[in-house]
């Protein structure tokens, strides 16, 4: 019999990455398929139905519209795939034959991780690059319109968060025992460290006075890399304005995830002791981690439900009940039994007085968080939003000034809001303060009458395109029905309301306002957007062109329409 | 040579091996005999470069075998629960070994398949036990190794491919210096075919040498006579046991065989005769003259 024998001889390592390719060529054709049906497949026949001859607005479409979340889409399926191939090729750790059969091969340790780990990232470039290329060639179609760098940032960006996804798991494959521990550890670190965030917040909203509310917090992005690369990812592609430093960062953070991720793996599968296949966990930090992190979720969990959202003694007791338990059952599912009871109890405890040290950090202060303002010559730009107002200077003299008082002032606490916000030469800093604006009155209107705020203003108006715009007026006693204007009459009120910003009052910031005008339309993205103008008793001007523009009888007049209508 | 020096193994801090202290010469056939959980595994694990030592040391040609992919080249090891790619077939692990193992014999390969009575189309995970190790034997024989580990290597074989194996295994060492380790709870199974053997005990190495040697320095005799003699007749031999059955004595004695039945001749009886003992006699007479519960180490 003659057999075939390659003159050329691989070195094993490749040849066990050719083969492992091989191993996953069927999955790999499967997500290409996918892929291709979602781009250009999807892509263009929702462009097709929106470009129909029926809809005669439109003669051109704008793909950028979609690439954000069509860049995420692929991302997220090819990252996906990524992770399941390498928990594919990792599998022969988990059992005692497999384990014996790989290691005894002709490969080291690194040539054996090497082609395991790149023969799960490789098969996934080539589907996704398609599909990258079938978003630049959709491009060259005459009617569609869109930024070929979104494209090819998109497809940067879904390397590193690829390689970085794929890295980061590695910690878990060579720390697991087996496929269940496997599959646990990684979901109950990765969803449970964003969980334990959230309760961090909710402690941090408790104790620190100006803790910015409504925003996810740094440190919950920077919690997991997996939150921090697709949170991230998801705001740089959003549409935003994004500066080099941005992108820098974004990526040196990545970069700097996936190198040490590779490492460590790499550090402990040269360590990993091969007859480590077949129990819970070859290193025991994993379990411990992921222990701590269920205790804590426990703890907090049953210690809300049973006190509400009050840190009281009674949500102590039963914290400690709920990481007891949430650990113990955790340990129970991890070591198959009950043998480990006192173990997860010990782990369980840890858990609570993480909490219960957060907790007493927090209450302490946090080294002066809710007095901390920052030095003027490090804030490059400051933000301001109250009420219908929201401002940025370039010069944060107006906004330290009203944040001085309000931490002076111990915040007057109340439950009218005022966010701040400064872009650092090193970060940023916000605070989210609940007040009373009668005791910050001088300072909020001297911000509502700068020129800052007027050019806000009048960006607000300038955002309405074409002649698709309606207003409706609330005057305390009715609130009239849409009607149509036109351009030039926005014009009009916009000059008639900004003239009228320099005679403010504290009427403006009490709530108890003479009239509101709510304006509607399309923006330059053909969005529906809105701006609300508060309109009180001494804004002569705005007032005498509202009823210039006889409003009540264009609305008898029939010129009002629905929403749904329009 | 294959060689361990204070070689120690523990898995969590209980230990599986021992201090062992070990050598195997290039060419031989070494059975390593033990009772389930002795060490005997681990042994050829760590001879494989799966394990990690985790005191002393084991070299195979003077070199370090864990994370020496060079010289694990040379080495085929072959599991107690021999694994295969999933779905594989003989042919498709044969490619594969093919790709990994540089000196893959062909016409080796090609000889064994005529010998071993397979389907080399069908799927291995579908085969008998037997069938299964027949499978991992021909692929791993087939790289060429210089050192072969086989552990439990005959478990789940017939009479017949017992001695097809023991045949192929003595040939490769005649031929090309092939070293080969058995493990084995069986004795019998290696009794015919190791030119070494060894038995492990709770991980400690108990006994090592050459089987001829081992044989040669313990013999069993059977007499008869006229009137049975006082024991006190034999104290010029090393007697290491001693039963009577009627006017039949059956006595185990080291030394040498000529000299054991000169003596015994000038005690004038109707009949003796030089028995050779089995491997698995002479193993028990020798650790029971150590003092270990024999029941207990040799099944």
């Amino acid at each position: 019999m003659m057999s075939k024998i390659s003159s050329v001889r691989f070195h094993p390592a490749f040849r066990l990455y050719r083969y492992s390719v091989k191993r996953t060529m069927g999955l790999t054709v499967l997500m290409t398929v996918f892929l291709l049906l979602i781009c250009p497949g999807y892509i263009l026949m929702h462009i097709n139905n929106v470009l129909n001859p029926g809809n005669t607005d439109m003669k051109v479409y704008d793909l950028n519209r979609d690439l954000p979340s069509l860049i995420l889409i692929v991302t997220v399926i090819t990252t996906a795939a990524a992770i399941l191939y390498l928990f594919i090729n990792f599998a022969f750790l988990y059992g005692r034959s497999s384990s014996d059969f790989f290691h005894s091969l002709p490969l080291n340790r690194r040539s054996l991780l090497a082609s395991r780990f790149f023969s799960s990232i490789i098969p996934v470039l080539m589907p996704m690059t398609l599909t990258y290329a079938a978003m630049c060639g959709i491009l060259a179609i005459n009617y569609i319109e869109g930024n070929i760098r979104l494209i090819l940032w998109g497809f940067v960006y879904n390397i590193l968060i690829l390689l970085m996804s794929c890295a980061f798991s590695m910690i878990f494959i060579v720390a697991s025992g087996s496929v269940f521990d496997l599959i646990i550890s990684f979901f109950t670190f990765n969803i449970g460290i964003a969980v334990v965030q959230l309760i961090n917040q909710s402690f941090c909203e408790v104790f620190l006075v100006g803790f910015p509310h409504g925003e996810i917090p740094t440190f919950f992005t920077n919690s997991s890399p997996f939150i921090y690369a697709f949170v991230t990812f998801a705001e740089l592609m959003n549409g935003s304005p994004v500066t080099a430093a941005d992108i820098a960062v974004f990526t040196a953070k990545i970069l700097f995830v996936t190198v040490i991720s590779l490492v460590a793996a790499f550090l402990l599968y040269s360590r990993r002791k091969s007859e480590k296949s077949g129990v819970s966990y070859a290193y025991k930090f994993i379990y411990i981690v992921c222990a701590l992190i269920v205790g804590i979720i426990g703890a907090y969990a049953l210690g809300t439900v049973f006190a509400g959202n009050q840190l009281t003694a009674m949500f102590w007791v039963f914290a400690v009940i709920g990481g007891a338990l949430a650990a113990v059952t955790f340990g129970a599912v991890n070591d198959r039994g009950f043998k480990t009871v006192k173990k997860s109890l010990v782990i369980g405890g840890c858990s609570v007085a993480l909490i219960g040290a957060l907790a007493l950090f927090l209450w302490s202060g946090a080294f002066g968080y809710s007095s901390r303002i920052p030095e003027k010559e490090s804030v490059k730009y400051a933000s301001v939003s109250f009420g219908q107002v929201s401002v940025r200077f370039e010069d944060p003299s107006l906004v330290m000034k009203l944040h001085e008082k309000i931490v002076n002032e111990n915040g007057g606490e109340d439950y009218e809001v005022i966010n701040i916000s400064y872009k650092l030469r090193f970060g940023e800093m916000k605070r989210t303060y609940y007040v009373n604006y009668k005791y910050f009155t001088d300072e909020l209107l001297e911000i509502i009458k700068s020129e800052e705020n007027i050019k806000s203003i009048r960006n607000s108006f300038d955002k309405f395109i074409g002649n698709n715009l309606s207003i409706s007026i609330y005057d305390q006693e009715y609130w009239s029905d849409s009607v149509q204007i036109t351009a030039s009459e926005l014009k009009g009120l916009e000059e008639a309301y900004v003239s009228d910003i320099p005679s403010a009052t504290d009427e403006l910031l009490s709530g108890n306002l003479y009239m509101s005008c709510d304006i509607t339309g399309l923006d330059k993205e053909y969005d529906y957007c809105y701006y609300e103008l508060y309109i009180e008793d001494n804004f002569k001007n705005t007032i005498e062109y509202l009823e210039s523009l006889n409003l009540e009888q264009r609305v008898d007049a029939g010129s009002t329409e629905t929403y749904a209508e329009y | 040579m294959i060689k361990s020096v204070g070689l120690t193994k523990k898995f969590d801090g209980k230990k599986a091996l021992d201090n062992v202290e070990l050598e195997i010469p290039e060419g031989s056939i070494y059975g390593l005999v033990g009772s389930n959980g002795s060490g005997k595994s681990t042994f050829l694990r760590l001879a494989s470069g799966i394990y990690m030592p985790d005191g002393g040391e084991i070299t195979a040609g003077g070199e370090h075998i864990f994370n020496n992919a060079a010289l694990k080249s040379e080495i085929a090891y072959v599991g107690d629960t021999p694994y295969f790619l999933p779905n594989a077939t003989i042919r498709e692990m044969a490619r594969f070994y093919r790709r990994m193992y540089p000196k893959f014999d062909n016409n080796l390969y090609n000889r064994l398949i005529e010998i071993f009575p397979l389907d080399y189309k069908a799927r291995i995970a579908t085969m008998s036990k037997g069938m299964q190790r027949q499978a991992a034997l021909i692929t791993a024989l087939a790289s060429s190794p210089s050192y072969l580990l086989l552990d439990e290597a005959f478990d789940g074989l017939d009479a017949v491919m017992r001695k097809v194996l023991k045949s192929i295994l003595i040939e490769a060492s005649e031929e090309r210096s092939l070293t080969t380790v058995i493990s084995s709870h069986n004795l019998k199974d290696l009794e015919f075919l190791c030119d070494r053997v060894g038995l492990i005990h709770f991980g400690k190495l108990i006994f090592s040498d050459e089987t001829e040697k081992i044989k040669n320095r313990i013999h069993k005799v059977q007499m008869a006579f006229t009137q049975i003699p006082e024991t006190s007749v034999f104290s010029g031999l090393d007697v290491v046991k001693v039963e009577r059955s009627g006017s039949i004595i059956y006595m185990i004695v080291r030394g040498d065989e000529e000299e054991i039945m000169r003596y015994i001749k000038r005690l004038s009886p109707i009949f003796s005769e030089c028995v050779e003992p089995t491997l698995e006699e002479i193993f028990v007479y020798e650790l029971e003259a150590k003092g270990y519960d024999v029941k207990n180490i040799i099944s």
